[in-house]
């Protein structure tokens, strides 16, 4: 039988895993994955980085500040916080609804603030409850600043085609790139040392622990470069 | 009118309410069925012995008991639990080859990160899957694929379940399994109904289907924001699962064109398509004994799929039976007031289909057993209109109803408040029940 990793342990591993393979992984759990080939994904998750970052230099240039609850503000986001939101083995955290309305489960953040308490100082300063939320809150305002920014930004004018028939052809937009921008967008303004994908890890940990260590698998084979997906025909 | 008729029709209408009530409470069905059959045919029993009926006619208290608790179960197994355990162990092969998942991914693909179509596209694949599979376990293996998938895309989750369990109820429309169950309730009514075949249906199947997909899928798409969410959530489940070869796809949809184009009986079609499935995924391989091993659990994990749905139904044919020596008393009470003409009928199944949820008085597999008796007391119905009329009030309200078990699933799963739900899925019942009836009377209303 295999033994349950402590949850500093992979803490520790995580935050060696670079920005590529958090990529990776986030693309591992697209719909359109098989879709796409893997050198194309690298340069997409490449893009999204940068188009993260530089919209939060642009947010941090406009507003003065990188306090993301005076920014929600300034952008007249109503913020909501609620309980878990458990579907099946899906944790919801956060969730944005146009064209205001940010949600975020407080639940989650407790739980994963408590847990990270009794782990080695250098990582409870990392992950303190306001550190979280505050990611959290950047990361939905990075949706809606996409929203402002529909038909320019990368996230969402970056397109591939799914199929064509009599000359008709459906494009569709990659919803990984946008969750991969809303993560540097939020690291930018946090000005954080690590991906903010950790937390689907660390957050994920109190409520299954052999589930959250299963992602904390799956994101080291991708860093790895064991985890090879198969990819359609074109 | 006799008095002692209308008194004891008055305790069965009451009796009748109670039983509405308890299924609104979700209380146990099964028992709660049973129960209802000691009452009915305990009081069909005093009442013929204080004024003897037509039903009770030449017949003993045993031979009443008898065609009650022993012919009820026992025709209906005949008839239907072969039927159903064959479903069950056919959707379990389409569980466990990989097909219907591999299905869903793919329209997935081709519908691409547009919320809208993507939902329409697998409300589509899963209605065509539940016209050859049924029970609670496909229904929560297809569910645990689906929902999360539309729920990434940003679907609001009372707006994913909804338009799934619609999904499902559309396929039910054309399925054969659900067919024969609720042909049995016709044939248990009048003999001369059991003539009545799928292959008959099929064309009302069809359409009813069609009318009901697309009524979930407007009342789904109106109920959506005009911008989607986004959401940040975790998942452990990476669906890096290898796809099922495309040959195999057609399995789904073998065991209705065997029916209905090659006039094969259905547990053979159910058979030819499971042993399709499996050769076409590879999976008759590592010897005779392994593959052996396999098909029985097959059948055996098909047979717990649906094991809580056969007792409620054995129960359901005792009070099935029971309605039927209730119907005079029934008769005496509502006859004046049933439709006598195709669309009259028609009208009053439109309006009333509402009361085919919470296993109400339209709904066969809840208390309408007893108004079909009535029903077909009151008139010569012919069966190719009738039973498009009852199909449409069980199948559009039961489908979508809390007190059905996949559904109230599926409020677990996504934590979904029934009062979200029952928003869109009432109003949707009626609607789809309004239009079916009207194409009822237009298809078959000159039959009458």
């Amino acid at each position: 039988m295999q033994v349950q990793m402590k949850l500093g342990d992979m803490t520790h591993n995580l935050l060696q895993v670079d920005d590529e393979a958090w990529g990776l992984y986030a693309f591992s759990r697209d719909i359109l994955n098989q879709r796409i080939l893997p050198e194309r994904k690298t340069e997409m998750i490449a893009k999204a980085i940068a188009c993260g970052k530089e919209y939060a230099q642009k947010i941090i240039l406009e507003y003065g500040s990188t306090d993301v609850r005076m920014i929600a503000q300034k952008l007249k986001l109503k913020l909501e916080f609620q309980d878990a939101l458990m579907t099946g083995k899906r944790v919801l955290f956060a969730c944005y609804t146009p064209p205001d309305k940010i949600e975020i489960m407080e639940e989650p953040v407790r739980k994963a603030a408590e847990l990270i308490q009794g782990e080695e100082p250098a990582i409870v300063e990392l992950f303190q409850q306001a550190v979280i939320m505050n990611t959290i809150l950047g990361h939905e305002i990075f949706h809606f600043v996409e929203d402002q920014f529909e038909q320019e930004i990368y996230t969402r004018t970056e397109k591939i085609l799914l199929w064509s028939l009599l000359g008709y052809k459906n494009y569709s937009t990659i919803r990984t790139l946008s969750e991969i921008g809303a993560m540097a967008f939020t690291q930018e303004l946090n000005r954080l040392s690590y991906s903010p994908f950790i937390l689907d890890v660390l957050l994920y940990y109190s409520y299954d622990s052999s589930s959250a260590e299963k992602i904390y698998r799956d994101v080291l084979g991708v860093s790895s470069g064991r985890c090879r997906e198969p990819v359609e025909d074109y | 009118m006799d008095v002692a008729n209308v008194v004891i029709g008055f305790i069965m209408v009451l009796s009748f309410f109670g039983l509405v009530w308890y299924c609104i409470k979700g209380y146990n069905l099964m028992v709660g069925f049973f129960v209802m059959s000691v009452l009915w045919t305990s009081i069909a029993l005093i009442g013929n012995s204080i004024s003897p009926t037509s039903v009770m006619e030449g017949k003993s208290v045993i031979d009443v008991l008898t065609n009650v608790f022993q012919t009820g179960p026992e025709n209906y197994g005949k008839a239907i639990l072969v039927n159903i355990f064959f479903g069950a162990f056919f959707g379990r092969v389409l569980i466990d080859t990989g097909i219907a998942a591999t299905l869903i991914r793919k329209v997935v693909e081709l519908g691409g990160d547009k919320p809208r179509i993507t939902m329409s596209l697998l409300c589509i694949v899963t209605a065509v899957i539940f016209t050859s599979m049924t029970g609670i376990g496909p229904v929560i293996s297809i569910a645990v694929i689906v929902l999360p998938i539309m729920l990434s895309l940003g679907i609001p989750s009372p707006i994913a379940l909804f338009s799934f369990m619609g999904s499902i109820m559309a396929g039910i429309f054309g399925n054969i399994v659900n067919f024969t169950q609720y042909q049995a309730f016709f044939a248990t009514a009048n003999e001369s109904y059991a003539s009545y075949d799928y292959n008959t249906y099929f064309k009302f199947g069809i359409i009813a289907m069609a009318v009901s997909l697309i009524v979930v899928l407007i009342v789904a798409n109106l109920s959506m924001n005009k911008k989607i969410s986004r959401a940040w959530a975790a998942t452990p489940d990476a669906g890096t699962t290898v796809d099922a070869p495309a040959i195999s796809w057609i399995s789904i949809i073998l065991p209705v064109i065997g029916v209905v184009v090659f006039k094969l009986p259905i547990i053979f079609g159910f058979i030819f398509a499971a042993l399709f499935a499996l050769v076409t995924c590879g999976k008759l391989k590592g010897g005779f004994a392994s593959v052996c091993r396999m098909l029985s659990k097959q059948f055996s994990d098909g047979a717990i799929d649906v094991a809580p749905m056969i007792g409620f139904l054995l129960a359901l044919a005792m009070f099935n039976n029971a309605a039927t020596y209730a119907s005079p008393y029934f008769k005496t009470l509502l006859g004046g007031a049933m439709p006598q003409t195709a669309l009259l009928l028609c009208i009053v199944f439109a309006v009333l289909t509402p009361l085919g949820f919470f296993r109400g008085p339209m709904n066969l597999v809840g208390s309408g057993s007893a108004i079909l008796a009535v029903v077909v007391a009151t008139a010569a119905w012919p069966v190719q209109f009738l039973y498009p009329l009852f199909a449409i009030t069980t199948v559009a309200p039961q489908h979508l109803d809390v007190t059905q078990s996949w559904v109230a699933w599926g409020f677990g799963y996504t934590k979904v408040p029934a009062k979200e739900y029952m928003k869109m899925s009432i109003p949707t019942g009626w609607i789809i029940g309004i239009i079916l009836c009207a194409i009822v009377f237009i298809m078959y209303g000159n039959l009458v």
